[in-house]
């Protein structure tokens, strides 16, 4: 099974290039249905407001983080489903536990490319879809 | 909460995992089971199921390591399994004996050989195992994208240096408030992202000092490092640095001559010792301040290369003295090797700052002392040469002691400069205009206590130079200049006082918009010939921007006037040069401390007082025709034309005068905020530097007087305020 290309992907990050970097490398693997919040608060009234499939989200955010936006979409009824892939710097014990224990989809470790992030995608939708 | 309970929530765990459709953990279902282990081991420590508790822990340990990636996912699984079989077992054994008779001591074994670790220590090798597992494809991937990671870099450069500027900003918020853990994470956070961004483009210098500092940060907000001046300082030099390699890459981008690759071993060097809490090493001297140290160069020369050495290519400060003449190879390099010798010597010690005032306080006291004693005729009288030459020599050591105890206090005006070029930033943005910060001369030094006070007349100066000043992008474009202006700010030390010029490549003053609007106000008359130097100082004039807002004379003049009298609060001068279109530059001259003033001591009756030679306008005896007074109104005198109150001041403060009429006395012509007035005194006895004492809490509110001074001869002499005075004159 193909994943759906027409994924309404929200890419959560303070730092502008990085989401173009996110959204770039989106791109080569054939996401174009891309949306963009620059910190937690933003991404959740985002949320709230339209339908997203997919939430790509940075850890460390002012405002809100990706930890708390993440807590915040699992506690709210209508989101807790959402599959939910952070960005984290290093794989630091403690944070990516903490996102796991708070039921994020998946991890994913700065720098990495397009095959992996898509890698990582489709895992997420097809263990959803199963 | 009983063992049946936990039995039943063991149980749930293993339905959980009986009901996985797949032999794999994913992790949102390592997640489900890492809240399940932890309200099972918290249930068991309560229950002293010891071996329950140790074996859910391993069991969640494992789990972590399996989304870590650091246990290969099959072998996790098939570990697990057994692991909830076995928890099943003892919680059996629990719930029908209380206790559990055989031993998990062979599994925990097999639990910690698969880990690789011994349990119960923090993993460490997941850290660095996933990263490294991903690096070769990221190279390829650069390759790859070529294109595209140069629009990427433009958005980096210009987004990373804003963030520095944050971070800049932040660090001054934290040296004010260490404890502040905001500001750490506000700092934390643009290192962080930075980094994270550079790992993308394959900034490795880049990403890799990044890194550091956030690591250093994450210390101090962990609190295993204390936020010092010196992490501070640290901090602000690795961000320095970090601008630095930016700006690089943007020149690289926008084809300017590659310039010599940033060194950062030794930032890092300092980073990492820092890590280890170990003593900061003071930063070393800068070569041009040793050079001027050893008397090679003079401040100005100083300044005038280093802003050549600015100009593309850039070169460095050595390059520059030698090769224009002003410096010898030979002084360069001696100068080179003593800075070299700094970095191994830092023999440095932190000092309150009250200590030190006390200390300034104490030797200003010593050198009134002196003072009296030399002037001592029973002394003189004594007609003895050695006494005669020891005072001598016991003066010049007093003098000597108090230009090096003041210097005790000075500090680089290189925080001040960082504000504002902050506030340079962001008055920009919000305005829209592109404007690029210069700073030249950031370690020149002032009194540490002058450093607040001259901050707001500043920022009404950069605000002025942004908001007005400064040209929209268009309007440069249309005036043929670059889309980009740029404001520099400068300081160096000129006699005595710190001078800062704030200069913007702006529109400049309308030399004929401000004359016509001074000739309206009644500044001057239309027929005055006024150089254009006149006439810039003409917006400094109170009454120059009336009510209605000026923004047509290029926007200047707002409020001028008010900075004008805050800076000479501080017994500053301030003074403007512009050319129209081509802009404008407000230069502050500033006295390094305020613990002196410039004085010139008059005598009313048998008492003494000192005015503040600042605010001395002219002296004058007047013709008797001078003087009017009209009954019922004001005494006033005519000064070259105009008429100025007369203000008595042996009235002011009740004393009997050797002379009452102003022919016969001195009038001194004080400038006060907005308007001069004559004060009347008997004799003028002489100029004199004096170190201001202020009178205590009981006699702070005292209108007229600023403060007290011992005089050479060591009567005591009060610094009189002449807004005070004024003030006091108006009200009787």
């Amino acid at each position: 099974m193909d994943v759906n290309k027409n994924l309404k992907i929200l890419i959560v990050d303070d730092f502008a290039t990085m989401r173009k970097v996110i959204r770039n490398l989106l791109k080569q693997g054939g996401f174009e249905n891309v949306a963009e919040a620059e910190d937690g608060a933003a991404a959740f009234k985002l949320l709230k407001s339209q339908p997203v499939d997919f939430v790509i989200s940075d850890w460390n955010m002012p405002n809100m983080s990706g930890l708390e936006l993440l807590k915040a979409v699992r506690a709210d009824e209508e989101l807790k489903e959402l599959p939910f892939l952070m960005v984290t710097a290093e794989a630091l014990k403690d944070n990516v536990v903490a996102a796991v224990k708070a039921g994020v989809s998946n991890y994913i470790v700065k720098p990495f490319t397009a095959e992996v992030l898509n890698e990582k995608i489709e895992k997420i939708v097809k263990n959803l879809a199963a | 909460m009983d063992y049946a309970e936990l039995r039943r929530e063991i149980d749930e765990m293993a339905s959980s995992f009986l009901f996985l459709e797949k032999k794999e953990i994913d992790i949102p279902t390592a997640g489900q089971f890492l809240n399940q282990i932890e309200t099972v081991t918290g249930h068991a420590e309560t229950l002293h199921a010891g071996e329950i508790s140790r074996l859910a822990g391993g069991l969640g340990q494992l789990l972590e390591k399996v989304v870590l990636e650091a246990v290969d996912a099959a072998v996790g699984f098939g570990l697990f399994e057994r692991g909830i079989v076995l928890l099943q077992a003892v919680a059996d054994g629990y719930c029908n004996a209380g206790r559990y008779d055989g031993s998990v001591d062979g599994f925990m074994g097999e639990l910690a050989s698969c880990m690789g670790t011994p349990l119960e220590t923090e993993p460490n090798g997941a850290q660095t195992a996933a990263p490294a597992a991903e690096a070769s494809p990221v190279t390829e991937a650069a390759g790859k994208d070529r294109v595209q990671d140069e629009s990427l870099l433009k958005d980096f450069i210009t987004e990373g240096l804003e963030y520095i500027g944050e971070i800049e900003m932040n660090i001054l918020n934290l040296e004010q408030e260490p404890d502040n853990k905001d500001y750490i994470n506000a700092i934390f956070r643009p290192f962080h992202s930075v980094k994270g961004v550079a790992s993308f483009l394959n900034l490795d210098g880049i990403r890799t000092l990044a890194h550091d500092l956030e690591t250093l940060l994450d210390k101090a907000r962990n609190e295993a490092l204390a936020v010092t001046p010196e992490l501070i300082d640290l901090i602000l030099d690795g961000s320095d640095t970090l601008k630095a390699m930016i700006g690089q890459l943007r020149d690289d981008q926008e084809g300017r001559e590659a310039t010599e690759l940033i060194d950062t071993s030794d930032i890092v060097r300092r980073i990492k010792l820092a890590e280890q809490g170990a003593d900061l090493p003071k930063q070393p001297k800068k070569l041009g301040t040793i050079l001027v140290e050893e008397g090679v160069i003079n401040e100005d020369e100083l300044q005038e290369a280093l802003e050549r050495s600015q100009i593309p290519p850039p070169r460095k400060l050595g390059q520059t003295l030698i090769s224009e003449g002003i410096a010898s190879p030979k002084d360069v390099s001696r100068a080179l090797r003593k800075q070299a010798q700094q970095v191994t010597d830092s023999n440095t010690i932190r000092v309150d700052i009250k200590k030190l005032d006390d200390l300034i306080d104490m030797v200003g006291e010593l050198v009134i002392t002196q003072s009296m004693i030399r002037q001592s005729a029973a002394l003189q009288s004594l007609g003895d040469r050695k006494i005669v030459r020891d005072i001598a020599q016991l003066e010049s050591i007093t003098s000597e002691l108090q230009r090096s105890s003041t210097v005790l206090r000075m500090i680089p005006i290189k925080q001040t400069f960082q504000r504002m070029s902050r506030l340079v930033r962001d008055l920009s943005k919000n305005s829209g205009k592109l404007v690029n910060v210069l700073t030249v001369g950031e370690d020149t030094e002032i009194d540490r206590n002058m450093v607040d006070e001259i901050y707001n007349p500043l920022v009404h100066m950069i605000r002025n130079a942004v908001d007005h000043g400064m040209e929209m992008p268009e309007d440069r474009i249309k005036a043929g200049k670059p889309e980009k202006g740029t404001i520099k700010l400068k300081a160096f030390h000129r006699g005595g006082n710190i001078v800062i010029e704030i200069s913007d490549d702006g529109r400049g003053l309308s030399r004929e918009k401000i004359r016509q609007k001074a000739i309206k106000n009644g500044l001057i008359g239309p027929t005055d010939a006024l150089t254009d130097q006149e006439v810039n100082r003409l917006i400094l004039l109170p009454g120059f921007s009336t009510a209605e807002k000026i923004t047509d004379v290029s926007g200047r003049g707002v409020g001028m006037d008010v900075v004008k009298s805050a800076v000479e609060k501080l017994r500053g001068k301030m003074d403007i040069q512009s050319a129209e279109g081509k802009g404008t530059t407000f230069v502050t001259g500033f006295p390094l401390t305020m613990a002196i003033i410039d004085g010139m001591i008059v005598k009313v009756g048998s008492e003494r007082y000192i005015l503040p030679t600042v605010a001395i306008r002219q002296l004058i005896r007047p013709d008797r025709a001078a003087y009017n007074c009209i009954v019922g109104e004001a005494e006033t005198i005519n000064v070259m034309g105009r008429l100025l109150p007369l203000v008595r001041l042996h009235k002011l403060f009740d004393i009997e005068p050797a002379n009452r009429n102003p022919w016969e006395a001195t009038l001194v012509v004080m400038e006060g905020e907005k308007r001069s007035k004559c004060l009347l005194v008997d004799e003028i006895l002489g100029k004199e530097e004096v170190v201001i004492k202020n009178l205590g809490e009981s006699l702070k509110r005292i209108k007229g007087v600023s403060g007290g001074a011992i005089l050479g001869d060591g009567n005591v002499g009060l610094i009189l305020d002449p807004e005070g005075l004024f003030e006091m004159a108006e009200a009787n």
